[in-house]
């Protein structure tokens, strides 16, 4: 009898556990950084770069020294490459045990992955007429 | 007796009021406030393609512009707000002093404070966006076929 009631609420926690509700919000723009009309663009290769955040009661939140951390991982995946074309950025907030009065302190993890065309961008003085 | 029942009377009526004055002012300055990354903009003003673009000299600027709005108690709309004419007016404060005309690689950070007072609720939102400061140098015509 014991055994059964105690694999009941380990069973029960074990199910609680795995217990999320997850958020999307992304974005995507056309590149990384400005492009000139006065610039040569080479497409090279697509990449991408993933990281996940951890906080507890509060949700992570992205700031603007993580962005650049993550456009900077990306661009040293394809060293000749300046800029990200096609530039997609992909946040999910997972907020686990979502139970009440046990939701207050909550765990969540964000997982954040920005990907696009790492490409070459040459800027010169366009001829017009 | 009774007279120093009076008095304690008085003096209680007296931190009453001392006691609201007090909490009205502490609700005056412990408004909760936040501020995040609201974003990386390529650009804030248009370029043609049939245009060359330079940065100006100046580095990196940055701008800010905020506004406040007093909500009565009840408002359920009551939350900061982030207009366009307040991103632009940052905009434009970034390029005072500046040759650009719009800025380049753009971060752009909101920020809000919220003071609850007993009838109305202030808030305060700002708006601050760095960037480098770029002109169209020349716009002209490209040939097409």
């Amino acid at each position: 009898m014991l055994i059964k009631k105690t694999s009941t609420i380990i069973i029960t926690l074990l199910a609680l556990l795995q217990l999320g509700c997850s958020t999307k919000n992304g974005s995507l723009s056309l590149s990384s950084d400005y492009v000139y009309p006065n610039s040569n663009v080479t497409p090279i290769q697509m990449a991408q770069v993933s990281r996940t955040y951890f906080s507890i009661v509060i949700p992570p939140m992205f700031n603007k020294e993580d962005y650049y951390e993550l456009k900077e991982e990306l661009l040293q995946q394809v060293p000749e490459a300046d800029i990200v074309t096609n530039f997609e950025y992909e946040a999910e907030t997972t907020q686990w045990l979502p139970l009440p009065y046990v939701g207050i302190v909550s765990p969540y993890t964000m997982t954040v992955t920005v990907k696009g065309m790492a490409s070459k961008m040459e800027v010169g003085k366009k001829e017009l007429y | 007796m009774f007279k120093s029942y009076k008095i304690k009377g008085a003096e209680m009526s007296r931190s009453i009021i001392v006691s609201i004055v007090l909490l009205i002012f502490l609700g005056l300055n412990t408004g909760c406030s936040q501020k995040f990354f609201a974003g990386h903009k390529e650009q804030l003003g248009f370029t043609a393609p049939n245009s060359n673009v330079v940065t100006t000299g100046n580095g990196k600027v940055i701008g800010t512009a905020s506004s406040t709005t007093i909500y009565p108690l009840g408002a359920t709309l009551a939350m900061p707000s982030f207009s366009a004419a307040l991103k632009e007016e940052a905009h434009q404060d970034a390029l005072k002093g500046t040759d650009g005309d719009f800025l380049i690689n753009a971060d752009v950070m909101q920020g809000y404070t919220v003071i609850p007072l007993l009838l109305v609720t202030i808030i305060t939102s700002t708006i601050e966006v760095e960037g480098q400061p770029a002109k169209v140098s020349e716009i002209g015509k490209q040939k097409l076929n």
